[in-house]
């Protein structure tokens, strides 16, 4: 349930469509800055109660890598 | 002897008169748009000191308008606090110079305190620390800073942020019953680096290396000397720290939100005071925001808000208040205030 309340939120962040959001989309090319992490950052808290360093999301480059990030955090809770 | 409590009996403040708007900051960066930066920041203008005005001659003239609102009078202050992280000089303090310009006894204390978003929590703190033990009267609590002074023109992510502007508190001796407190403090300095500026000071000495401006990744151009903000961590902190601070003061206090009036946290920006309110699951109408016409002021954002407040009759006095201050250090703290 939160994961489908995070994607669709992920997708107003990144500016896309939600029907497009796949593992493949590049974050560069989609609104990924310092404005997108940090909302990303209260969606995660809000969603998952689980915190990532800036740096850490900044370094992803697709949305699977994101989605992958955001897992193993979940799973080491 | 009746033991006397320290209050809260006035609040001014001033802000610079140059401006900084989303239209001049649009026209400098051309990717951002002005109605964007409004709504992620809340922030609409920002006041900026001028080339030869001080935190200190702000602060000084945040207290000049208190005097003259007839709440004291110069004589009758004991201790001046100022709160501030960009004093006149390394040394002295900037509060004995504030001192002299004021007009306030040569019998009275004066020191600095270096803290930012947190430090009018700090400072209340100090002031009741003071009363209480019997040590002081009538103090003056002031704060102010200067950020703009600090940050590299080319650096959006903190220029549209952070303004100029100073307070004056006036905390008197004579309450009846606890008027300021309990009080949450909290220190982790493993943050201190998120939140800097680097060099200038005599770990990192300014020499040429130290002027040399870099561009970071999002664009944004500073050189060691500049304040530096990491903005996705401030938030992870922020998230962290301020919601436990908050419930565990209502814990303490044997309270709920249903028992207090209003909630004034420092005024960082509304992103994360949005974040913030929906976590800690505080209703709209008793959180306050003001920071549209002056942007993120540091340690004045609180004062500034209560003054802006009671000034408007948002609050009232008798109204029971939650104060929360949080940033650079890491430093944070909270506490519960009546303004009688």
């Amino acid at each position: 349930m939160n994961k489908d309340i995070f994607n669709q939120e992920l997708a107003d962040i990144l500016e896309i469509d939600f029907n497009d959001l796949n593992a493949e989309i590049e974050l560069d090319n989609n609104n990924w800055n310092s404005l997108s992490i940090v909302a990303i950052i209260a969606l995660l808290d809000e969603q998952f109660y689980i915190s990532i360093d800036g740096d850490k999301l900044k370094n992803c480059r697709n949305v699977g890598e994101l989605w992958k990030l955001i897992d193993q955090v979940i799973e080491n809770k | 002897m009746n033991k006397s409590w320290a209050a809260i009996k006035a609040i001014t403040y001033h802000l610079p008169d140059q401006k900084l708007t989303n239209e001049q900051l649009a026209q400098e960066f051309q990717e951002w748009v002005v109605e964007k930066i409004y709504e992620k920041t809340g922030i609409a203008e920002r006041r900026v000191a001028a080339a030869d005005e001080c935190a200190s001659d702000l602060g000084v003239i945040a207290a000049e308008k208190l005097f003259a609102s007839g709440a004291c009078s110069p004589q009758d202050i004991d201790f001046l606090i100022f709160c501030t992280q960009t004093p006149d000089y390394f040394l002295p303090a900037s509060a004995c110079l504030m001192q002299e310009k004021l007009g306030l006894s040569t019998c009275c204390g004066a020191f600095d305190v270096n803290l930012g978003c947190s430090g009018y929590i700090y400072g209340l703190a100090l002031a009741k620390g003071l009363i209480e033990a019997g040590l002081s009267q009538n103090i003056l609590l002031i704060t102010g800073d200067t950020y703009t002074k600090l940050i590299h023109p080319k650096d959006k992510s903190v220029r549209t942020l952070f303004g100029d502007g100073a307070s004056a508190t006036l905390i008197c001796g004579n309450a009846y019953k606890e008027c300021i407190g309990p009080f949450i403090f909290g220190t982790d300095g493993r943050g201190a680096e998120k939140l800097i500026v680097p060099a200038g000071g005599f770990r990192k000495p300014l020499g040429p290396e130290m002027i040399i401006e870099i561009q970071d990744t999002s664009g944004n151009i500073r050189s060691p000397k500049n304040l530096y903000m990491n903005g996705p961590d401030i938030l992870n902190f922020t998230l962290r720290e301020v919601p436990k601070a908050v419930n565990e003061l209502l814990l303490k206090n044997n309270m709920t939100t249903n028992d207090i009036d209003y909630f004034v946290f420092h005024q960082a920006n509304k992103f994360i005071l949005e974040s913030l309110r929906k976590k800690i699951n505080l209703p709209k109408d008793k959180f306050l925001l003001n920071l549209e016409y002056h942007g993120n002021t540091v340690s004045t954002s609180i004062p500034l808000l209560l003054s802006f407040a009671l000034n408007n009759k948002i609050i009232y006095k008798g109204n029971k208040i939650l104060l929360s201050g949080f940033g650079v250090g890491f430093s944070w703290g909270a506490c519960l205030i009546e303004i009688i």
